[in-house]
């Protein structure tokens, strides 16, 4: 096992695999499998836009000089379609300007075919890596989200003041509230919140906040 | 010789027929008699001699006198009584031959031997006339006939006399011909030819020491107005002393011969001139292979210094043996088939090199019914090491075309490559990957193993399509399917054709012959003009850019090659010199595809034409014999007969 990433890191993923020829597309999924992972072939860009891929999992491995729909398009349509998985771009002829739009629309790399020793497999572990870690983080966030959304209005007005750093008696005052009840708020949200001190909470709330 | 004489004689006579038959006997004659009744005229002519009293038949002597001046009349004797005596001399001096009387008939015979020996001496005059007369006429016409004339120049007194017959020979008429010398030489003199004038006062005037025969030609003008040749021969008789009396000649109209033997001079010169002045080697063999006649450049080339000449040697004698053997065979089989024979020969020449040319064998007979084997050959070495140079020059522009195109083409091709690579390094990672874990299913790499050998099957001929493509061209023909060799070349094409979407049409026509081209460059005109096309089409939506290839049977020899697309065509001043070198509408290349193109459809012996389509778009129409000329020093050879 060349691979660094512990086995059940990459279960339960697909490698998605784009490109109108077939040989190029068998050799990936060999290479996937070979790998003990799953692989899926498309051999167009339409087809794999086709395919409703929900919230599978996985990486992409996606080649740009196809007939009809080319996979920088692909790739910008599954970005507007909000699909985060990772996206290797693979062209067997490479220029600049192609390299930078590839980028741009947020690839997670791009190789040349053909490309060097085991630089592809290489890229698809680290993409799946990074699948995971943001996987990970997405699934955080949702939990976030989750208790955030168990705050009642008043337990949503305390929470403002005390993003902005006011302190309890100040909350009190400007709530026109007692600094009882304030307090009891304050528990209640980092209960609710699963935060074990203020500073916690703040990050927490702040990560939901970013990602919008 | 017994003599007979035929006597009229008168009805009235004042003696009897008998006294006159007596008289006449001792003349020993046979005598006819008859009368006078026919009438004068009959009587003169039919009778030698008339005897009659013409004071008794004053009537018939009347008549009588009419005919008696005529020479072949009869003689009249008047036979008249003594009596009337007074009336003999007026009967003389009227025309009688004689006038005797009555009684005197014994001095008859006397009478009639003079009229008979003047009437001999008559005929013999008349008869040497006659003679004389028909001699001249004899000389005139053979004169005539031999279309000769006569002159006589004295030269002491410088008198000139010709024969009357001279006067055609002058254009004259015979009225027109001077009579006396000195007009005659007036009238000869201004019309001689000034050149000529000197050999003609050399005669007239001869010099002590001049040839005693002579013969020249000299023109005079005709009043034709063209100067005309005359033949003179001739002999100077000296005196004793050897001085120039005079100068006997004859003139023949040689005019006609001498233009016949000047044209057949120019005829002659100009068939000189003609085998030597001009570019062919020309000779001509007997039946036995002896060259007869070898024109000049034949006799520079061919002729080895050690052989002098070339007329009368054999080819054996010229060539080296094998050259030799060759030439005789093919000499052999024309005269066995006296079918012209052209093709080419290679024959070494003086200075060593070897010669190529084309030649035409023919047989042929002279007037004495003779045959030869005549030659024209024409040095082709030349322009066979020309159109080599051109021909390499061509292969060699065409080379670096393709290879641009291949320059042009590089992304494409390394695209293609690159995906059977890609897949191969895949496949060997995988197998790899599989091989490295003793626990895997070791089965699963056999498919991959596959893949890898298809892929390196589908690099190879990728490589080999490419490198087909830019290597330089063999020069030799092959005889191929033009619609195969199109689609190879699109395949060829397709990469591009993937990259910069073109939907291509192909009307390629079944019922196709076999063409017998340079495979490769066809390729190139196809290649070219494709990606012309799609360089066309670039700022046309995609969805309509059209390029069209048609190929259709051009009745009888020819193939017809279009390559269409619908795209801005080619603005109409530029139109015209597309396929001059170095025009171009692309911001990039040398301008030089098109005209490699139409080098490349000449040097097949087809044509290329550029014709804009309606609405829009060009037309490219290339016209390909079915089979493109072979150059010379392949192989070359015709029969005709």
């Amino acid at each position: 096992m060349t691979s660094n990433s512990p086995q059940s890191a990459v279960n339960g993923r697909t490698v998605f695999i784009v490109d109108d020829d077939p040989a190029a597309r068998q050799s990936v999924a060999a290479l996937v499998a070979a790998h003990g992972l799953v692989a899926e072939e498309f051999a167009s860009g339409e087809e794999f836009l086709a395919a409703d891929l929900g919230q599978r999992r996985g990486c992409i491995v996606l080649d740009v000089r196809m007939t009809g729909m080319t996979g920088l398009d692909v790739q910008a349509e599954l970005r507007k379609r909000g699909n985060l998985l990772p996206v290797i771009v693979i062209t067997g002829f490479a220029d600049v300007p192609m390299a930078v739009r590839a980028m741009h629309q947020g690839a997670f790399t791009f190789l040349e075919k053909p490309s060097a020793d085991q630089e592809l497999w290489r890229n698809i572990e680290m993409a799946l890596d990074q699948e995971q870690i943001v996987a990970n983080l997405a699934a955080r966030k949702r939990e976030i989200q989750t208790n955030y959304e168990t705050l009642t209005d008043g337990e949503l007005q305390v929470l403002e003041k005390l993003l902005q750093g006011e302190p309890n008696k100040t909350i009190a005052a400007d709530l026109d509230m007692g600094l009882r009840t304030v307090e009891m708020r304050r528990a209640t949200i980092l209960k609710k919140m699963n935060a074990n001190s203020l500073a916690e909470l703040v990050r927490l709330v702040l990560t939901i906040r970013d990602g919008k | 010789m017994s003599q007979s004489i035929s006597i009229a004689v008168a009805e009235k006579l004042p003696w009897s027929r008998k006294q006159v038959e007596t008289a006449l006997a001792p003349l020993g004659l046979s005598m006819s008699w008859s009368g006078c009744a026919a009438g004068a005229k009959q009587v003169t002519r039919q009778h030698d001699l008339v005897l009659l009293d013409p004071l008794a038949e004053a009537a018939l002597w009347n008549d009588l006198r009419q005919t008696t001046n005529l020479p072949s009349s009869a003689p009249v004797v008047a036979v008249i009584p003594r009596e009337q005596a007074s009336a003999s001399t007026p009967l003389l001096i009227a025309g009688a031959s004689d006038v005797l009387y009555a009684d005197e008939l014994e001095l008859l015979p006397r009478t009639v031997e003079r009229i008979l020996a003047q009437r001999a001496r008559l005929q013999a005059w008349v008869t040497e006339a006659c003679d004389r007369e028909f001699r001249d006429e004899l000389w005139c016409q053979g004169l005539k006939a031999a279309g000769v004339s006569l002159w006589i120049w004295n030269c002491r007194d410088g008198y000139l006399e010709c024969s009357h017959n001279m006067a055609p020979i002058y254009g004259l008429s015979p009225e027109e011909f001077p009579e006396s010398s000195q007009k005659l030489i007036d009238k000869i003199g201004v019309v001689l030819h000034p050149n000529d004038l000197p050999i003609i006062s050399e005669l007239f005037f001869p010099k002590p020491e001049a040839e005693n025969v002579f013969s020249l030609e000299y023109r005079y003008l005709h009043p034709s107005g063209d100067f005309r040749w005359l033949w003179l021969q001739g002999i100077l008789e000296r005196d004793e002393n050897g001085i120039p009396i005079r100068v006997i000649g004859v003139v023949t109209d040689i005019n006609e011969r001498k233009q016949t033997a000047l044209a057949l001079r120019d005829s002659e010169q100009r068939f000189r001139d003609f085998m030597d002045k001009g570019p062919c080697v020309v000779f001509i063999k007997d039946a036995d292979g002896r060259y007869v006649y070898v024109n000049q450049m034949f006799s520079e080339m061919i002729t080895l210094p050690r052989l002098q000449t070339v007329i009368g040697r054999h080819d054996e004698e010229l060539y080296p043996p094998e050259v030799a053997r060759q030439i005789l065979e093919r000499d052999h089989e024309i005269w066995q088939t006296n079918i012209s024979w052209q093709g080419i020969e290679h024959v070494p020449i003086v200075d060593g090199t070897m010669l190529t040319w084309w030649v035409a064998k023919f047989l042929y007979s002279n007037s004495r019914g003779e045959r030869f084997l005549g030659g024209v050959a024409l040095d082709l070495t030349e322009k066979i090491k020309a159109e080599e140079r051109a021909r390499t020059l061509l292969e060699e522009l065409a080379h670096q075309d393709r290879l641009g195109t291949i320059g042009q083409l590089t992304s494409e091709l390394a695209h293609e490559l690159n995906q059977p690579l890609y897949a191969v390094g895949n496949f060997a990672e995988a197998c790899l990957k599989i091989l490295s874990n003793p626990n895997a299913n070791q089965t699963q790499v056999t498919p991959w193993l596959e893949q890898i050998q298809r892929q390196s099957k589908r690099m190879s001929e990728i490589i080999r399509r490419v490198s087909g493509y830019g290597s330089k061209s063999a020069p030799l023909p092959q005889t191929v399917k033009l619609n195969e060799l199109i689609r190879s070349c699109c395949e060829l094409l397709t990469p591009r054709l993937r990259k910069e979407p073109v939907q291509m049409e192909f009307d390629l026509a079944s019922d196709l012959p076999l063409v017998t081209v340079q495979p490769t460059q066809i390729q190139q005109i196809i290649v070219n003009l494709v990606t012309n096309a799609i360089e066309a089409l670039q700022d046309q939506p995609v969805t309509n850019r059209l390029i069209g290839i048609r190929t259709r049977r051009d009745p009888p020899d020819h193939v017809l090659i279009e390559v269409t697309d619908n795209g801005p065509g080619i603005p109409p001043e530029l139109l015209p010199k597309i396929f001059v070198p170095f025009t171009t509408t692309k911001s990039e290349g040398m301008g030089l595809g098109l005209s490699i193109v139409r080098s490349i459809v000449e040097s097949h012996g087809g044509s290329i034409t550029a014709i804009p389509r309606q609405p829009r778009g060009m037309n490219f129409q290339i016209r390909l014999p079915l089979v493109a000329p072979v150059p010379y020093d392949l192989q070359f050879a015709t029969v005709s007969r």
